[in-house]
């Protein structure tokens, strides 16, 4: 399974169906999220992704799998005694100060255009990613699995364009969602499940707009939103967001 | 700021950077700059003042935010059942306006003595730090997880007495260093791993008593090292900030060499 694979099952589990491969989502999922900056390698000239956004213009830089023939480079040995102060070392040093990007380390594999990754699979245009598998478009997340357009995740579990997800799983476009499974453009709950468009809850479930519904009506209620989120996703890429409902703009 | 994180600052500093600095407070600026800091955002209802991360859609829906109580409060109003089986992503966002106040902020666990922090699980003895997690005397930083003694830093996984590193774990004993894996007593370095008693190295790995990637006697490293450190103090004692950063190592070096060119 790859990370196109891996974001259909996602939609499938999320969504309740397909919508489409992934990097046709690209503007959509990375719209919130940090991504990584793009700068060219001082050894192949090949493109490579850095984490750090403000690294000066001229710093220069190497993919991190160009370390070995970094170190085969000449490296300055100083003179300990004509050592003076700082900038006497720097200025001996200049030319072997050369940053990484592509940083993967660990146990990872299939990792492509990210940077700062450690011990994860399967991940896509995303920084600072650790101990998580299938992730994509995302930043700041650890134990992830199944993670879309996501920020500051500890441990979410198929979760889509969403930000700050503390041990939730199956979720679409929610704000601080701690413990809670099935939530859809919710914000501030804590082990909820099944809530659409609910916000500062606790301990509760199907809810739609802090309003309680049976299991069965709410069960059609939400198949009825996600057909018109998966509509929208086929035909336009994008859906209102979390942050637009907030902010009672829609596009 | 508590007496106690106070004490972990000076210990911290003597133990880094062979001495102490003054009193944090006066290093702030300069430990929070290099970090994905916070803002300070008044609740939307009381006006209160609390600290945010400053994440995108945090930020995006800032005139949206409150405390936790006030938004324990809002959570008892609801539509009523007829409006929430008519709501669509076109209508949500106007029909549900009054619902949509929300709070940011978290706190699971068991934490003592935190100032200024948000979106934190059992730390104690924290200040000015977002998203933290177990965590022990840190302060202007952000995502330490697991960590002690560590200021201004930017994801700091399992370390100890650092100062200002950043997308690192299993540190002890490090300045101004950037993606480092089970390093200790390292200083301005980039992407190592298992080093120790390092200075300006990048991109290598078990290497001790380096500097600039090349190994030198223990006892000539400690001489240098023994030097810059008490450069390094005395700067930051005097200006309360350090224009070097791992950051800038690179532009700051060719600055230095263009002036040395233009004096020649």
């Amino acid at each position: 399974m790859d990370i196109n694979d891996a974001w259909i099952g996602a939609c499938r589990v999320v969504l309740g169906g397909e919508v489409g491969g992934l990097e046709q989502f690209a503007p959509y999922l990375t719209k919130y999220i940090e991504s990584p900056v793009e700068r060219v390698s001082a050894l192949s000239g090949h493109a490579l992704s850095v984490s750090f956004p403000s690294y000066p213009a001229e710093a220069s830089f190497i993919s991190n799998d160009e370390m070995a023939r970094y170190n085969q480079m000449k490296k300055a040995r100083l003179d300990i005694n004509q050592v003076k102060d700082i900038d006497s070392v720097l200025e001996a040093l200049r030319e072997q100060i050369i940053y990484s990007g592509n940083i993967v380390i660990g146990n990872s594999r299939e990792v492509s255009e990210s940077d700062s990754i450690a011990n994860s699979q399967f991940v896509h245009r995303s920084v600072r990613i650790y101990d998580s598998k299938y992730v994509a478009y995302s930043s700041d997340v650890r134990y992830g699995d199944h993670v879309f357009g996501c920020d500051k995740g500890p441990a979410p579990k198929f979760m889509i364009s969403s930000t700050h997800t503390h041990k939730s799983v199956r979720g679409f476009e929610n704000i601080k969602i701690i413990m809670a499974s099935d939530a859809y453009y919710c914000a501030n709950l804590e082990e909820c499940q099944n809530c659409l468009f609910t916000f500062n809850q606790k301990s509760r479930r199907h809810l739609i707009s802090n309003c309680q519904f049976a299991p069965d009506e709410y069960a059609k209620l939400k198949a009825k939103l996600l057909e018109d989120v998966r509509s929208r996703l086929e035909q336009k890429k994008s859906v209102p967001s979390i942050v637009d409902i907030l902010r009672g703009s829609h596009e | 700021m508590n007496k106690e994180l106070e004490e972990a600052w000076r210990q911290t500093c003597t133990i880094v950077l062979g001495g102490p600095l003054g009193p944090m407070g006066h290093y702030e600026g300069w430990l929070l700059s290099s970090t994905r800091a916070f803002v300070m955002q008044k609740s939307a209802i009381s006006q209160r003042v609390f600290p945010l991360g400053a994440f995108k859609r945090f930020l995006l829906t800032r005139e949206k935010v409150v405390d936790f109580d006030e938004a324990m409060k809002e959570g008892e109003k609801k539509l009523a059942p007829d409006e929430a089986r008519a709501l669509t992503l076109e209508n949500a966002g106007k029909k549900l306006a009054a619902l949509t106040h929300y709070s940011p902020e978290v706190m699971v666990g068991h934490n003592v003595e935190l100032e200024q922090c948000t979106m934190v699980a059992s730390s104690s003895h924290c200040y000015k730090t977002v998203y933290l997690a177990e965590n022990k005397f840190c302060a202007c930083s952000t995502w330490p997880r697991e960590s002690e003694y560590a200021f201004g830093c930017d994801i700091a996984f399992s370390s100890q007495f650092c100062i200002k590193c950043y997308n690192s774990s299993c540190l002890k004993r490090c300045f101004e260093v950037s993606n480092g894996v089970n390093c200790s007593d390292c200083y301005f370095s980039h992407n190592i791993e298992n080093c120790a008693e390092c200075m300006f190295c990048f991109n290598t790995k078990a290497k001790r008593y380096a500097i600039g990637n090349v190994e030198y006697p223990k006892e000539e490293y400690l001489r240098v090292k023994k030097l810059l450190l008490a450069e390094i103090s005395a700067r930051l004692e005097k200006d309360k900030t350090l224009a070097l950063s791992i950051y800038n190592l690179g532009r700051l070096s060719s600055a230095k060499a263009k002036e040395t060119h233009e004096k020649l």
